[in-house]
């Protein structure tokens, strides 16, 4: 079944709409959040979590050519909240190092106590990502969204860790003077 | 704003470049036979092969020689990379590239030697455990063989400190004495009767670029028969060679895992070691029936095969085995954890790996038990009972499901773990006895290892091959294909260098 079909399915109200998306969908959103969490139990409450939050947000959301990224955005949101605050989860030490990262894009004459929109920051980085190469482009998503180790992304793309930090560290620097001319922060 | 915002924040990325980034991975594919949740079985299975590999080797231990009652054909011919299958094409582009081949010897050579077993037996425990108990819940299948003798490989071409970690992980004190175990183990466990077999297989892929001690690559095919290639690994014909080899050495059982195997553009040296089991029962199962399996995942109906020939036992604190025997070529032992405990839980069991590294462990003693009175059909149809022979041996049952499933294993942390740094950091990595170049630059990318178990009523199959990817770290690189498919800079230049013409493409 095709991905509108399915939302039409969520428009209708036709509880076989969950049925379908946890058929086409479900291992994959499993995928995601065990990535992030580390614990099998979590993650199926996540994925389980996503669901229910897709049902409230179709409609009015009608994610017809996205549903896949939609669904992942909210499994990541669910995963990414729980592991900042379950602490049994023990993955703060792996927050912390994605965060550390991150903060180095933050521009030297910026204000870390300085309010912001994280609208402004998604769509400046969006820009900055889709002028990137494909594989760079892969790599950062696979960072920072999937949350991946720089391991399990040179397992996925056949290439080795160093090369893959090698890669981040300098798609940081970039993005830093990025958002330094763009003054975003 | 802080960097949790930021992560946090990243949910807003691009819809399609979050679609696209969940590309499916280069090495990492499993099959979905796992998904059976047969966890339970695939812990007791690992463990089995592991007994099956290595059974024939420590047979000897106990009682001075090993089994000699298989009969081994090796190869006549020196190319071991080549099987007799091979297409005349596959054959012409393995000989392109190929450096050195090793010579097989005429006979099996099976002088054992205890000490060497000791030191084979704690390297598989300590490895064995670690590899294992990550994962939990999943089906894993690993061969410790393979990654040995890929170690004994890496401990060859490295010197220093960087070879000193590799042989304290195999507990071997010096090179000799790991490369004299590695051409034993080699030698007293190849066979191949055609079904019955266990075939190893090594070999090195080299970048051309760079220089090779040719010395070196001679004593890895006399004393590992191992194959050494040399090409440019951005060469497509190059790749498909390396895809060839590791599809003829699983005889095609690894192919969807490494279908899309290829050399690292970046690589210096790529080094496979591999393991390829089959052994038929010497009596075969009989269909059972259809039975629950109480996998981690939840239950499973499936068929249940039972033995029909003769099983021995082994009763441990927390666990009991069983054994089954194959035609002449080892055997599998399945070891059930006692109820309320996993597989990985049991691995931390001293007995366990005590049993499994003992090749003939005091297996449990087989009931007698009185047979009823036999009535012959005696020529002059005269019916009289005998009396003879009126007690027989009971053997145990096993009731087993079919399985069949693969793993893919990341095996530098673990190897890390047991005390391997220096060859994982190009500042301290010493790989000079291989090659004078690259001092400083090069280091272990990864190590990895893709297995598959097949076991059904009438035998099992299994396979592993474990690659060493070696590289300089410089600069990404994915693959060799370039699109032009955004702004870019053209150059023109002349036969002298000299550039002629410069411009940028920023629309078509």
């Amino acid at each position: 079944m095709n991905d509108g079909d399915i939302v039409n399915l969520f428009l209708d109200r036709d509880e076989k709409a969950l049925r379908v998306v946890a058929d086409q969908y479900g291992k994959r959103l499993h995928g995601v959040s065990f990535r992030i969490t580390r614990d099998r139990e979590t993650s199926e409450e996540c994925v389980n979590d996503t669901y229910l939050e897709a049902w409230h947000r179709i409609p009015p959301s009608e994610p017809r050519n996205y549903l896949k990224a939609f669904l992942y955005k909210i499994v990541r949101a669910k995963s990414l909240n729980r592991i900042i605050h379950d602490h049994r989860l023990k993955r703060q030490a792996y927050v912390d190092e994605l965060t550390t990262e991150l903060e180095q894009c933050i521009p030297s004459k910026s204000n870390i106590e300085d309010e912001m929109d994280g609208k402004v920051f998604a769509d400046a980085v969006n820009r900055f990502i889709l002028a990137l190469s494909d594989e760079k482009r892969k790599v950062f998503v696979r960072r920072y969204f999937y949350m991946d180790t720089s391991s399990q992304i040179a397992e996925r793309f056949g290439c080795s860790d160093n090369k893959v930090r090698t890669m981040l560290h300098r798609m940081r620097q970039e993005l830093k003077s990025f958002l330094e001319k763009e003054e975003i922060l | 704003m802080n960097g949790k915002d930021m992560l946090e924040w990243m949910n807003g990325l691009d819809d399609k470049a979050v679609i696209d980034a969940d590309v499916t991975p280069v090495r990492v594919k499993k099959r979905n036979g796992w998904k059976i949740g047969i966890s339970v079985a695939a812990g007791v299975l690992a463990v089995a092969l592991l007994t099956y590999i290595i059974y024939p080797y420590i047979k000897g231990k106990k009682n001075g020689k090993p089994d000699i009652s298989q009969t081994t054909d090796f190869p006549q011919s020196s190319d071991t990379s080549i099987s007799d299958t091979s297409t005349a094409i596959e054959t012409q582009i393995l000989k392109i590239f190929e450096m050195a081949a090793p010579v097989y010897p005429a006979s099996r050579n099976i002088q054992q030697n205890c000490e060497k077993m000791d030191a084979y037996a704690k390297y598989c425990t300590e490895i064995t455990r670690k590899v294992l108990s990550d994962g939990v819940g999943e089906n894993k299948i690993f061969s410790p063989l393979s990654l040995y003798m890929s170690l004994s490989m890496a401990a060859e071409i490295s010197d220093g400190n960087t070879r000193q970690q590799i042989l304290d992980v195999m507990h071997q004190p010096d090179i000799k004495a790991a490369r004299n175990t590695a051409k034993s183990i080699w030698l007293a466990n190849y066979m191949n009767n055609g079904e019955d077999k266990l075939l190893l297989a090594n070999s090195l892929w080299l970048n051309s670029g760079w220089t090779f001690e040719q010395s070196l690559l001679d004593i890895l095919a006399s004393d590992y028969f191992a194959s050494s290639f040399s090409g440019d690994p951005t060469d497509a014909d190059y790749s498909i060679a390396y895809r060839e080899w590791l599809s003829e050495q699983t005889d095609g059982l690894l192919d969807d895992n490494l279908d899309g195997a290829q050399l690292d553009p970046a690589m210096l040296i790529t080094l496979a070691s591999s393991v390829n089991f089959s052994g038929s029962w010497e009596s075969s199962f009989g269909y059972g029936e259809e039975g629950i399996f109480h996998g981690t995942s939840g239950d499973v109906t499936t068929c249940f095969y039972n033995s029909l020939g003769r099983v021995r036992t082994y009763t441990g604190e927390n666990f009991i085995s069983a054994v089954v025997k194959l035609k002449g070529n080892g055997s599998v032992r399945f070891i059930l954890p006692e109820e309320g405990m996993t597989p990985e839980q049991l691995l931390q069991d001293e007995e366990l790996f005590d049993f499994m590294n003992d090749a003939d462990p005091n297996w449990d003693p087989l009931k007698i038990v009185e047979k009823e009175p036999q009535h012959t059909d005696y020529p002059n149809h005269l019916d009289y009972p005998t009396y003879e022979n009126l007690t027989e041996i009971e053997y145990p049952t096993l009731t087993m499901p079919l399985v069949d499933f693969t793993s893919s294993f990341y095996l530098k942390d673990y190897c890390r773990e047991l005390g391997i740094t220096d060859a994982f950091d190009p500042s301290c990595a010493d790989f000079s006895p291989l090659t004078k170049q690259g001092k400083g630059q090069l280091s272990v990318d990864s190590i990895n290892q893709d297995a598959r178990i097949i076991i059904d009523e009438f035998g099992c199959k299994a396979v592993a091959i474990t690659t060493w990817y070696i590289g300089t770290g410089d600069d990404p690189i994915f693959d060799n294909k370039i699109v032009l498919d955004r702004p870019y800079i053209v150059e023109v230049v002349s036969e002298s260098g000299l550039p002629l013409f410069v411009g940028i493409v920023n629309n078509i």
